[in-house]
């Protein structure tokens, strides 16, 4: 009950931020991308790798920014934004001196970064229907089929989000653990490049480094030579789950400066 | 009596550091209790350990009758603090900036105008924060420690930063929260003057070690002037005066009689009365001086000089 309370007070303090406006602007970058591509160049941008219709292939052609570059970019930003909204003026001394469990601080820091993640995704795929529907006025080569496939440019929407659960969990610990925003987006920036390069050597030889955290969205983009997307799933969940535990809990017996 | 801070030989070390050395403070209900030390004397030190931001290595923190470590949910639910400068969030107004706090706490709408008014900051409620001069952000630091009505408000050095009108008002704000809310204040800070002016009782810390507790009256008592002797024989002079019941010390050839404490069982007396005794007995008397000593300087006494809890308490 206490963590609604919390909760409820995150929510106001994200009023006026930057973390909000990214979950606007982090894919619309990819849609206007998207959009420009397929108005210059539609079919050598659009449809390629064997996917077929120009719905797969816009949806296709965004994760694939969105899912190995944007996401964990917009994860790390926000858990740092977040977590430094406390570490700037030292909030933490007041907050915690409040009667409430330490436990729903760091519990709620975690439900509003999955929050704003699922909402810039959200974002993303009604950016995909949208530029689809467009497309077609100012690009006439390119032909959207109907009925609109909305259910699974949906799907590949949650999938990409719940395979992104562990990373979520990773950078939140890191960002309210160190103080320092350079600490956060050291690691996020780390991870990403490993994160693409661990893909790709797991596509070539050993499935499971696609495992690694940073890697696990990029699952939404799989053909035969990647682990499935369930696996990637329960893996994020789980380990997400244990990182959050630990760092909960490593969370609770700090004391505070 | 049930205190409403309570500490039992409170031990904190950082590393090789130790911030706050066997500390027993005991904060009386409804006082204005003023922490009194230098800087880096373990005065927020003390005030975390109190609120449960940090853990002591040894001792008990006691809340109200309550054991801290064992409820501290419980506890800080009748307390409300301002730890060193105000946490607040500049992007936010004054009234979000309480009405954040108003939904941890889950109160009424009401107790933030309540809040904002004991502090006079209706009129600016709705300004950002960014652009809040440093006393009225303190005030709205306050202001956010009175909301859910505390019995206990713990305020850490807030006139710091404050040019003299600021600290005026903190200072008003301060002495009449007892009268008016039925508060409990614990007051900390390292300014004598901010602290006399407001404070029933007093607690003196350096090094992390409490060198003066009591009421104001205790500390004024402690300074009323010691009789300064100079005597041919020293020694006699001073197992005389001693033997007769006098707060008496020696040193550089010299004696010191401290002010008997009015409260307790010494003898009373006079310069020229221990000028009488001394002659009395053959002693010969050479210089005969009252040493007076303001409330600053028995304040620097104490927190510099290692063997000054002694003299003091």
């Amino acid at each position: 009950m206490t963590l609604l309370h919390v909760l409820n007070a995150e929510m106001l303090k994200l009023k006026r931020t930057i973390a909000v406006l990214m979950v606007v602007l982090a894919p619309a970058l990819i849609a206007l991308f998207a959009f420009v591509m397929g108005v210059k160049a539609p079919f050598s941008t659009l449809n390629r790798n064997g996917v077929t219709g120009e719905w797969a292939a816009l949806t296709r052609f965004s994760m694939r920014f969105w899912a190995p570059l944007m996401l964990p970019l917009f994860i790390t930003l926000e858990t740092a934004l977040l977590a430094g909204l406390e570490h700037s003026e030292s909030q933490w001394k007041s907050l915690l001196a409040r009667p409430l469990p330490r436990w729903n601080f760091y519990a709620a820091k975690l439900v509003v970064a999955l929050t704003l993640t699922a909402a810039g995704t959200g974002v993303l795929v009604a950016e995909i229907l949208l530029t689809g529907v467009i497309l077609p006025h100012v690009q006439p080569e390119l032909v959207f089929a109907l009925p609109i496939p909305w259910l699974d440019i949906t799907r590949q929407g949650a999938e990409v989000l719940c395979l992104s659960f562990l990373l979520i969990s990773i950078q939140n610990w890191v960002a309210l653990r160190w103080k320092q925003f350079s600490v956060a987006v050291g690691v996020g920036i780390v991870g990403l490049m490993t994160g693409f390069f661990t893909f790709v050597a797991g596509q070539q030889s050993t499935k499971e480094l696609q495992l690694f955290p940073w890697s696990l969205p990029m699952l939404v983009l799989g053909n035969r030579t990647s682990l499935d997307v369930r696996t990637g799933f329960e893996f994020s969940l789980i380990a997400g789950m244990v990182v959050a535990a630990v760092g909960c809990w490593d969370f609770c017996r700090r004391e505070v400066q | 009596m049930e205190y409403p801070i309570l500490t039992e030989e409170v031990w904190k070390t950082y590393g090789t550091v130790q911030a706050v050395r066997g500390l027993s403070l005991h904060v009386r209900p409804q006082s204005v209790y003023g922490f009194l030390g230098p800087n880096g004397a373990g005065k927020s030190t003390t005030i975390r350990l109190v609120l449960g931001l940090q853990r002591p290595d040894r001792g008990d923190v006691y809340l109200f009758g309550r054991i801290l470590a064992r409820e501290r949910l419980t506890v800080l639910r009748r307390i409300g603090a301002l730890v060193e400068a105000p946490s607040l969030y500049p992007h936010l107004t004054g009234r979000e900036n309480l009405e954040i706090h108003r939904r941890l706490l889950n109160l009424q709408k009401r107790d933030i105008d309540e809040a904002l008014a004991t502090v006079d900051l209706t009129g600016a409620a709705d300004r950002m924060v960014r652009s809040y001069s440093s006393g009225m952000k303190q005030r709205l630091g306050i202001a956010q420690a009175l909301l859910g009505n505390p019995e206990l408000l713990i305020l850490d050095e807030p006139t710091n930063g404050l040019d003299p009108a600021g600290i005026h008002e903190i200072r008003e704000l301060v002495r009449n929260l007892p009268a008016h809310r039925g508060v409990t204040v614990f007051l900390s800070s390292h300014l004598l003057s901010e602290i006399e002016q407001v404070a029933t009782h007093l607690a003196i810390i350096s090094s992390g070690e409490l060198k003066f507790e009591g009421t104001r009256d205790d500390l004024r008592e402690l300074s009323r002037p010691t009789i300064r002797v100079e005597v041919d024989d020293t020694e006699r002079a001073l197992a005389l005066l001693t033997g007769l019941g006098f707060r008496a010390r020696g040193h550089d050839g010299r004696i010191e009689i401290a002010p008997a404490p009015s409260s307790a069982d010494f003898p009373n007396i006079e310069a020229p009365d221990i000028n009488t005794i001394l002659v009395g007995e053959g002693i010969r008397v050479s210089h005969l001086s009252l040493e007076h000593r303001s409330l600053e300087e028995l304040f620097l006494d104490l927190t510099r000089s290692p063997d000054a809890r002694e003299a003091a308490v």
